[in-house]
C-alpha cells in the first residue's frame, strides 16, 4: 500500500517537474548544443520586463487594498449582523467563475465610461481583478471571520468598554492576520498573472509582456515563465508558512 | 432599595412575544437567577439590561438613573458569556486589562489590578497564556476577572457553565459564589439548570413564556411554588388527579389523603396534587393505620446518601419516594408497601394552574 502511494506521488511529481525542467532546460538552449545564460541576460535587459513587472505588481497592491476595504468591513457585518445573506453572499462570490473574463470586460467597459483618470489609465484594470479575485478573498476571509464567533468577541468587547474602532482594531483585526495575509497573497498571485483584461485592454501588464515574449523570443519566453512561476510560488509559500506559523501559535481556539 | 429596577418590559420578533410586561429588580451586592426552560425569554431579558438589545417598551433603572437609551459600551456592565469570548490574540493577562486600558487607566494600575483579579480567580500562575492554551474552565474564570476588573456596575452572567464538564461546572459555580460575595457585585445570572439557580442564589426568577412565573428565595420557590409550571419545572414530584373531599382532605383514586392546602375549597371541586419523593413515607403494608395508597416496589435507584423507589400503586399510576438509603434497604423491589405523607406536604393546583391556597 505504502508502496503504491509512493508510486503515485512520484508519478505526479513527474507530472509537474517534467514541464518545469524542460522549460528550464530551454530557457538556457543558444542554439545547436551550446547552452548558457544569454535568454536571461537578454530577458534581464529589457526595459520592458521591469516596466511590465512593476505595473503588475503596482496593480497587484492596489488590487489586495481595495479588495480588503470593500470585504473586510461587508463580511464582518454579515458576520455580525446578517448571517441570513451569508447565502447570497457565497452565490455573489462565486459569480467570476461562471462569467467569461471577455464578458466581464465587455460589460465593465460599458458601466465604467468614466472618471477619465481612471479610464483611460492602467489603473482601471483594479476594477476586472477585484472581481476577478473575488472568490478567493471572500472564501478567505469568510473563513477566518467565521471562526472567530464575531458575535460574541464584538459583544464582550463592547461591554467592556469598546467602541467601533477599538473593536475592529484591537479585537477583529489581529484575530483575521492569517485570513489577512492569505487573501492578499492569493490577489497578488493572481493578479500579476492575469492575461485576458489587460491584453483586451491593451494594456501591457507582466502577463501580457510574457505572450509578447513568446511570440518573438522563445527562450527569454522560458526564463520568463519561470521567473513568474517563482513569483506565484513564493506567494502560495506565503500563505502556507502564514498559516503554519498561526497554527504553532495556537489559533482562535 | 431595589439597585436594578426592571419595569414592564416587553420583547417581540415578528409575531412572537418573548418578553410580555417583566418586572423584577435586583438589591445592592445581591446574586439574582433568571431560570427557565429553553425560549422563555431569560437570555433576552440579560441581554436587555446587557444593552445588546432594545425593549419595544418598559424601561430600566440603574441606582435610580435611567439607562434604557445607554449603549452597552456605556453601561459599565460586566459579562460573561455562554461560549468562549475571551480575544484569542491576547494573554489571559492582557484579556482582563482590555476594559481598564479603555478606561485609560495608568498601566501600573491596569497590571495591578489585572493581576490581582486574575489571583481572585486562581490563575496566577498562567497570566502570559493565551486563550487556546488555557482549559475552558480556566478560559471562563479568565473572563470573570476579565468582567470584575472594570468594577462592574452589575455583574451579568449568561450560562457560563454549560459549555463545561459536570465536575468544573460545581467547582466554579461554588468559586463564582465566592468571588461574588467578596467582590460584593449584584449579579444576574441565567440558567436552565435548577440545581445550579438553586444552589448559589439569593433569589430566584423562575420564567415561562416571557413572563416571571415566581420570584424568591430558592427554599420558596422549591417549597411553595405559586404555579404548576414552577412546581413542575423545579424539582421532581408526582402528580395524581383529585378531588377536594373535606376541608383538609383530599381523594386520590378511591384513597382520602390528607392535605392542608384543601382548605377553603369547594367540597368536589377537581384539583391535580403534587407530591415531592422527599415527603412520601412509606411503611410495610398493613402495618400502618389509616388512609394510605397501597402498592408495591418495583425498582430502585441508588444515589448514594439517598435511594429513589419507585412504586406501582394498586389504584394503577405509580409514585415515586426518596429515602436515605439505610431507610430504602427495608424495601427491595416487589415488596408491597402503603404510602402516605403529611397534611401539608402535597401542593394542589387548580385546572388554570394556579396554586390551591393563592385563591383561598
Amino acid at each position: 500500500m505504502k508502496f503504491g502511494r509512493k508510486i503515485f506521488l512520484g508519478l505526479v511529481g513527474l507530472y509537474f517537474a517534467i514541464p518545469l525542467v524542460a522549460t528550464g532546460v530551454f530557457s538556457l538552449w543558444q542554439g545547436s548544443n551550446r547552452y548558457g545564460f544569454d535568454g536571461y541576460t537578454a530577458l534581464f535587459n529589457q526595459d520592458e520586463l521591469w516596466t511590465s513587472l512593476a505595473l503588475s505588481f503596482e496593480l497587484a497592491v492596489e488590487t489586495v487594498l481595495a479588495s480588503l476595504v470593500i470585504l473586510v468591513p461587508a463580511i464582518f457585518w454579515m458576520h455580525l449582523r446578517l448571517p441570513r445573506l451569508k447565502a447570497v453572499f457565497d452565490v455573489i462570490s462565486a459569480l467570476p467563475f461562471v462569467i467569461p473574463p471577455i464578458v466581464l470586460v465587455a460589460g465593465m467597459s460599458a458601466l465604467y465610461t468614466g472618471p477619465e483618470w481612471l479610464v483611460s489609465t492602467p489603473h482601471y484594470l483594479v476594477i476586472p481583478y477585484v472581481v476577478m479575485t473575488l472568490p478567493y478573498t471572500y472564501r478567505t476571509l469568510d473563513v477566518g471571520l467565521g471562526a472567530l464567533d464575531i458575535r460574541t468577541l464584538s459583544e464582550a468587547a463592547q461591554s467592556l468598554g469598546a467602541g467601533w474602532g477599538t473593536l475592529v482594531f484591537r479585537v477583529v483585526l489581529p484575530n483575521l492576520t492569517t485570513a489577512l495575509v492569505g487573501a492578499a497573497l492569493l490577489t497578488v498571485a493572481i493578479a500579476m498573472g492575469e492575461f485576458t483584461f489587460a491584453n483586451i485592454l491593451l494594456f501591457k501588464t507582466f502577463a501580457v509582456f510574457i505572450a509578447f515574449i513568446g511570440q518573438s523570443y522563445p527562450t527569454e519566453a522560458a526564463a520568463l515563465t519561470l521567473l513568474s512561476f517563482l513569483i506565484t510560488w513564493a506567494a502560495m509559500m506565503g500563505v502556507l508558512l502564514g498559516g503554519r506559523e498561526r497554527a504553532e501559535i495556537g489559533g482562535t481556539r | 432599595m431595589s439597585y436594578l429596577a426592571i419595569e414592564g418590559l416587553s420583547k417581540h420578533y415578528g409575531n412572537r412575544n418573548i418578553l410580555s410586561n417583566v418586572s423584577l429588580s435586583i438589591g445592592h451586592g445581591e446574586f439574582l437567577s433568571l431560570l427557565g426552560p429553553s425560549g422563555c425569554g431569560k437570555t433576552t431579558l440579560l441581554r436587555i439590561i446587557a444593552g445588546f438589545e432594545s425593549p419595544d417598551t418598559g424601561r430600566l433603572l440603574l441606582d435610580g438613573r435611567e439607562i434604557t437609551p445607554v449603549s452597552a459600551a456605556q453601561r459599565g456592565m460586566g459579562m460573561v458569556f455562554q461560549a468562549y469570548s475571551l480575544f484569542p490574540n491576547m494573554t489571559a493577562l492582557d484579556n482582563v486589562r482590555f476594559g481598564l486600558r479603555i478606561r485609560k487607566l495608568a498601566a501600573k494600575e491596569q497590571l495591578s489590578r489585572a493581576r490581582d483579579m486574575l489571583a481572585l480567580v486562581g490563575l496566577a500562575d498562567h497570566m502570559q497564556k493565551y486563550p487556546s492554551q488555557l482549559s475552558g474552565g480556566q478560559q471562563q474564570r479568565v473572563a470573570l476577572a476579565r468582567a470584575l476588573a472594570i468594577r462592574p456596575a452589575l455583574l451579568l452572567l449568561d450560562e457560563p457553565l454549560s459549555a463545561l464538564d459536570a465536575k468544573v461546572r460545581v467547582q466554579l459555580r461554588d468559586e463564582i459564589r465566592n468571588i461574588q460575595r467578596e467582590a460584593g457585585v449584584a449579579t444576574i445570572f441565567v440558567t436552565h439548570d435548577q440545581e445550579e439557580a438553586l444552589s448559589i442564589s439569593d433569589r430566584v426568577a423562575v420564567m415561562h413564556d416571557g413572563s416571571v412565573a415566581q420570584i424568591g428565595s430558592p427554599a420558596e420557590i422549591y417549597g411553595t411554588p405559586r404555579d404548576i409550571f414552577v412546581a413542575r419545572f423545579i424539582g421532581i414530584s408526582t402528580e395524581f388527579d383529585g378531588v377536594v373531599t373535606e376541608s383538609n382532605t383530599v381523594r386520590v383514586g378511591g384513597v382520602t389523603l390528607p392535605a392542608s392546602q384543601a382548605d377553603g375549597l369547594p367540597k368536589g371541586a377537581g384539583v391535580r396534587v403534587l407530591i415531592r419523593p422527599e415527603n412520601v413515607h412509606l411503611n410495610h403494608a398493613g402495618s400502618g393505620s389509616g388512609p394510605a395508597l397501597a402498592g408495591h416496589v418495583i425498582s430502585e435507584t441508588f444515589f448514594g446518601a439517598t435511594t429513589q423507589i419507585r412504586i406501582e400503586l394498586a389504584e394503577g399510576g405509580s409514585l415515586i419516594a426518596t429515602l436515605p438509603t439505610i431507610e430504602a434497604a427495608k424495601f427491595p423491589p416487589a415488596t408491597p408497601i402503603c404510602a402516605i405523607w403529611a397534611p401539608e406536604a402535597p401542593h394542589l393546583f387548580l385546572k388554570d394552574g394556579r396554586q390551591a391556597t393563592s385563591v383561598t
